[in-house]
């Protein structure tokens, strides 16, 4: 993993929000380690943020959903299978932007997978989408030069 | 995470979980888990230590409670803290997995064939 950490830097791209931003951000490799390390990265780069508890939540769950997703969704082939990871941090609210070179796919408006009604009949996996849009306050998703951006918001309250 | 297993009376086997139950904690519980799910019908799981659950940790519970289910026993959840009863709510496990306040209704639940 690649860290990354800037402070007092009001970039203005498309994060939303007001105010100086402080950021961090990290690439996955598109491996399983990565991916089981985000948790603890998530939680370091949290640190000192004095996020309320529910925000915490809400934010690792998303991002840790987004970048399974991206991970375990994108195209085999794909010549470049990092995907980035970058945390804004405001006064008023937290984003988080997941990008990658996988397949388009907007975790926004795809389909959500059929549950099923009991044990026998519902998959194990297909989730995480339900979370996404539950959990995140924003969910903003494009598509440009053949990556996949997710823009998520949470609102601090 | 850490994960401390009783057997109570009745026959039901208590799980604690304590810790995330995210992608590592997964990983950390499954075998010991699954080994429970093959040996035990009437399992009771107390949430209340768990401080994370994501989509991976669903996967974790689901495939167990189907494997005990398999066997003619049953598996409930309960003491879940409110994000994480957010979490088995929206993503339908709830409808699936009974999700009962307390130790008492977990055990009742899974005493009821």
């Amino acid at each position: 993993m690649r860290h990354h950490a800037r402070r007092g830097d009001d970039g203005g791209d498309a994060l939303s929000g007001t105010g100086p931003a402080d950021r961090v951000s990290t690439v996955l490799d598109g491996s399983r380690a990565a991916l089981a390390g985000l948790g603890a990265w998530i939680e370091a780069a949290t640190a000192g943020h004095a996020l309320p508890p529910d925000l915490q939540f809400a934010l690792r769950l998303c991002v840790e959903e987004a970048a399974t997703n991206a991970i375990a969704h994108g195209e085999p082939a794909t010549a470049d299978p990092a995907v980035a990871i970058r945390i804004a941090f405001r006064a008023d609210a937290v984003t988080a932007e997941i990008e990658d070179a996988g397949g388009p796919f907007d975790p926004a408006t795809a389909p959500l997978p059929q549950l099923g009604t009991s044990l026998d009949d519902t998959p194990d996996g297909g989730r995480g989408l339900r979370l996404l849009r539950s959990f995140a306050d924003s969910l903003d998703y494009e598509r440009r030069n053949g990556r996949n951006r997710l823009i998520m918001g949470f609102r601090r309250r | 995470m850490h994960m401390q297993v009783d057997d109570i009376d009745g026959g039901v086997t208590l799980v604690k979980l304590d810790g995330a139950l995210d992608l590592a904690g997964a990983d950390s519980i499954d075998l010991r888990m699954s080994t429970l799910a093959e040996s035990r019908k009437r399992i009771v799981l107390d949430l209340e230590k768990v401080t994370y659950l994501a989509s991976i940790g669903l996967r974790t519970l689901i495939s167990n409670a189907r494997t005990v289910k398999g066997r003619g026993g049953r598996l409930a959840v309960f003491n879940s803290p409110v994000n994480v009863t957010k979490v088995l709510r929206t993503s339908g496990v709830d409808q699936i997995i009974p999700l009962c306040g307390t130790m008492h209704d977990a055990v009742t639940t899974v005493a009821t064939p």
